[in-house]
C-alpha cells in the first residue's frame, strides 16, 4: 500500500497546519505569562 | 553559496543575543544551588511547553527522522521517529506527577535511583544516564558542525566553539532558569523557521505532487506505508527513544520546575503534540533527497534535509536554514549543560560536605567541563551513531526496572538489577555492532529490532517476576522523606532495601 499523492499532501499540509497552530498557542500562552508577571 | 564568514557572524550576532538574554533574566534570580538546578515550581504552561519543545528538538531532528526517510523504511520510519519523541514526552505527562508525589523535594533521577534501590543501582543509573545525555550532547555538535560546513564551508572547530562559549556563557552563570528563558524565545523562533523552511522548499520543488511524484518515480518502495523494514525500525526506534528520553535528566527537572501538576501534565502533551508534526516535516526530506537523486551514497542519507535545501533554495534561504539548525542546537546544548550538571551536583552532599555556595560553584565547574568536552568532542566529526545507539540500548534495559519502583512496593534492588542486566545481555547479544567484537556467531542473525524490543521485553518481564517472587515491602513515602531539598542539611539517604 502506497501513500497517494492527496495522502502526502495532506499529511505535509496538515502538519505544517499543527506546527502552525502550536506556535500561535505558544505565543499566545507566554505572552500572557509574561504579561502577568509584568504587572 | 553563502560564505563561511558571513554566516560565522550572523551566529555569533544571534546567539550572543541570547547569552545576553539568558544573563539578563538570571540576574538576581540564582541566590542558591536549588535555583539553579531545580527552579522549583516556578514555570507557568506556555514557558514550559516552550522549554520541553525546544530541548527536545535538537539539530537532530534535522538529521535523524530524514536519515530513517531515506534509508531505514521511508515513511513508515518516519512515523515510527514521530512516535517514538512523542510518545517519550506523553510518558512524563503520568509519570512526572508520580515523581512530584512521591518526592516532592527531590531533583533528579539517580537521587530517586538510590533512595529507591540504592547504591549500585544508583551508579548504573547514573553511568547510563550522563552517557546518554553526553553522547546526544556530542551528537548535535557534532551535527551542527558537519552541517554548516556543508552549506557555508565552515570549519567544525569554529563552529563547535562558538555554539559551546555561547551556550557555556549562559548556562554557567544562570544555570537552569537561563536555560529556559532562553528555550522559550527559541522555540518562538524556531517553529516559523521551520514552517518557512518547509513551505519555501516545498514551493521550489514545484509543490508536494511534484516531490511525490520525484519519490514514485525513483524509489517509491520510500512511500509504502506497509514497509516491514519500515514498521520494525518504527517499533524499535519507540523503545529506544522512549527508554533513554526517561533517563534523560532535563525531563526529571522540568518536572519539578512546572508550577502544578496541572501544568505539568498539559505541558508535556502539548510538546509531545508539536514534536509529531516537526519530526515528520523534517523527515519527509529523506524520501524528497532520493526522489531528486541527491543521496548517491549511503552517508548521504543522514543530510537529506541540507541536500535538498542547498538543492533548491536561493542563499538567503539557506541561511535562514543554518540558523534554525543552530538554534535547535543551542537550545538542547544549554538544557543537557545543565542536566549533566545537576545530576552530578545532586550527589556531591553525600560525598562531601560542602556549602550552598560551594554547591553552586560546583555545579558551574561541572557546567563548564561538560561544555569544554562537548566542543572538543564535536569538532572531531567522529561518528557516534554506534555510541548513540550502545546508550539507547543501555537505557532500554534499564528505564521499566527503574520507573517500576515509583508503583509497586515489592520492587526491590536485587530483582531490578538482575532484570536491567538480563534485558541487557539480550540487547546485546542481537546488537549489530556486538557481533564484530564479541563471539556470538552462533545466535540468529543480530537485528536492532529483536536487540531493543529484546531488551525492554526481558527486562520488564524479570522486574515483574522478582517483584512478584520475593516477599518485600518498601514503604514508597519513604522516598519523600529521605529525599530533601538541597538547602536543607537533610540529604538523600540510602539503607535497607
Amino acid at each position: 500500500m502506497t501513500l497517494s499523492a492527496l495522502g502526502f499532501a495532506l499529511l505535509v499540509w496538515g502538519s505544517l497546519a499543527l506546527v502552525a497552530g502550536i506556535f500561535l498557542y505558544e505565543l499566545l500562552a507566554v505572552w500572557r505569562e509574561f504579561g502577568r508577571g509584568a504587572a | 553559496m553563502v560564505t563561511a564568514t558571513t554566516l560565522v557572524g550572523l551566529v555569533v550576532v544571534v546567539l550572543v543575543g541570547f547569552a545576553a538574554l539568558g544573563a539578563w533574566y538570571a540576574r538576581g534570580r540564582i541566590d542558591t544551588i536549588e535555583d539553579y538546578i531545580t527552579a522549583r515550581n516556578s514555570t507557568g504552561g506556555g514557558t514550559l511547553t516552550a522549554t520541553i519543545v525546544a530541548s527536545s528538538m535538537g539539530a537532530w531532528i534535522l538529521f535523524s527522522p530524514a536519515e530513517a526517510g531515506a534509508a531505514f523504511g521511508g515513511i513508515t520510519a518516519v512515523a515510527g521517529y514521530a512516535a517514538g519523541s512523542a510518545l517519550a514526552l506523553a510518558a512524563f505527562a503520568v509519570v512526572g506527577p508520580r515523581i512530584r508525589t512521591l518526592l516532592p523535594e527531590g531533583h533528579s533521577l539517580t537521587e530517586y535511583a538510590y533512595a529507591r534501590y540504592g547504591s549500585v543501582m544508583y551508579v548504573y543509573v547514573l553511568l547510563v544516564s550522563v552517557a546518554y545525555m553526553f553522547v546526544f550532547l556530542a551528537a548535535e555538535f557534532t551535527g551542527i558542525a558537519s552541517a554548516l560546513s556543508l552549506v557555508a564551508g565552515v570549519p567544525g572547530w569554529q563552529t563547535a566553539a562558538v555554539v559551546g562559549i555561547t551556550a557555556l556563557a549562559y548556562t554557567g552563570y544562570g544555570g537552569l532558569r537561563a536555560s529556559m528563558i532562553t528555550d522559550t524565545v527559541q522555540t518562538v523562533l524556531i517553529l516559523p523557521l521551520l514552517i518557512v523552511s518547509v513551505v519555501v522548499t516545498l514551493l521550489a520543488l514545484g509543490g508536494t505532487n511534484a516531490a511525490h511524484a520525484a519519490i514514485v518515480d525513483t524509489s517509491p518502495a520510500l512511500l509504502a506505508l506497509d514497509s516491514a523494514s519500515g514498521l520494525e525500525f518504527g517499533a524499535y526506534v519507540v523503545v529506544a527513544v522512549v527508554g533513554a528520553e526517561m533517563l534523560n535528566q532535563a525531563w526529571w527537572q522540568r518536572v519539578y520546575a512546572a508550577s502544578d501538576e496541572g501544568t505539568l501534565r498539559r505541558s508535556f502533551l502539548v510538546a509531545a503534540v508539536a514534536v509529531v508534526p516537526m519530526v515528520f516535516l523534517a523527515g519527509v526530506f529523506g524520501p524528497v533527497a532520493v526522489g531528486l537523486g541527491l543521496v548517491e551514497a549511503p552517508a548521504d542519507a543522514s543530510v537529506s534535509f541540507f541536500l535538498v535545501v542547498t538543492d533548491v533554495l536561493p542563499d538567503p534561504a539557506v541561511v535562514a536554514v543554518a540558523v534554525l539548525a543552530v538554534l535547535l542546537v543551542v537550545s538542547s546544548a544549554d538544557t543537557l549543560f545543565n542536566a549533566i550538571a545537576s545530576v552530578v551536583t545532586v550527589d556531591l552532599p553525600r560525598v562531601a560536605d560542602l556549602s550552598d555556595d560551594r554547591l553552586t560553584a560546583a555545579a558551574r565547574g561541572v557546567t563548564v567541563v561538560v561544555a569544554a568536552a562537548a566542543t572538543v568532542v564535536g569538532a572531531q566529526g567522529y561518528s557516534v551513531l554506534t555510541l548513540f545507539l550502545l546508550a539507547d540500548l543501555l537505557a532500554a534495559a534499564t528505564f521499566i526496572p527503574l520507573l517500576y519502583g515509583l508503583y509497586s512496593p515489592r520492587a526491590w534492588s536485587g530483582g531490578v538489577l538482575a532484570a536491567s542486566a538480563a534485558g541487557l545481555v539480550v540487547g546485546l547479544a542481537f546488537f549489530p555492532p556486538a557481533r564484530g567484537v564479541l563471539p556470538l556467531s552462533a545466535l540468529p542473525a543480530a537485528s536492532y529490532f529483536v536487540s531493543f524490543i529484546g531488551a525492554a521485553a526481558v527486562s520488564t518481564t524479570l522486574t515483574v517476576v522478582t517483584a512478584r517472587l520475593v516477599d518485600r515491602r518498601y514503604d514508597l513515602d519513604r522516598l519523600g522523606r529521605d529525599v530533601r531539598r538541597l538547602d536543607d542539611e537533610t540529604v538523600a539517604d540510602g539503607g535497607d532495601r
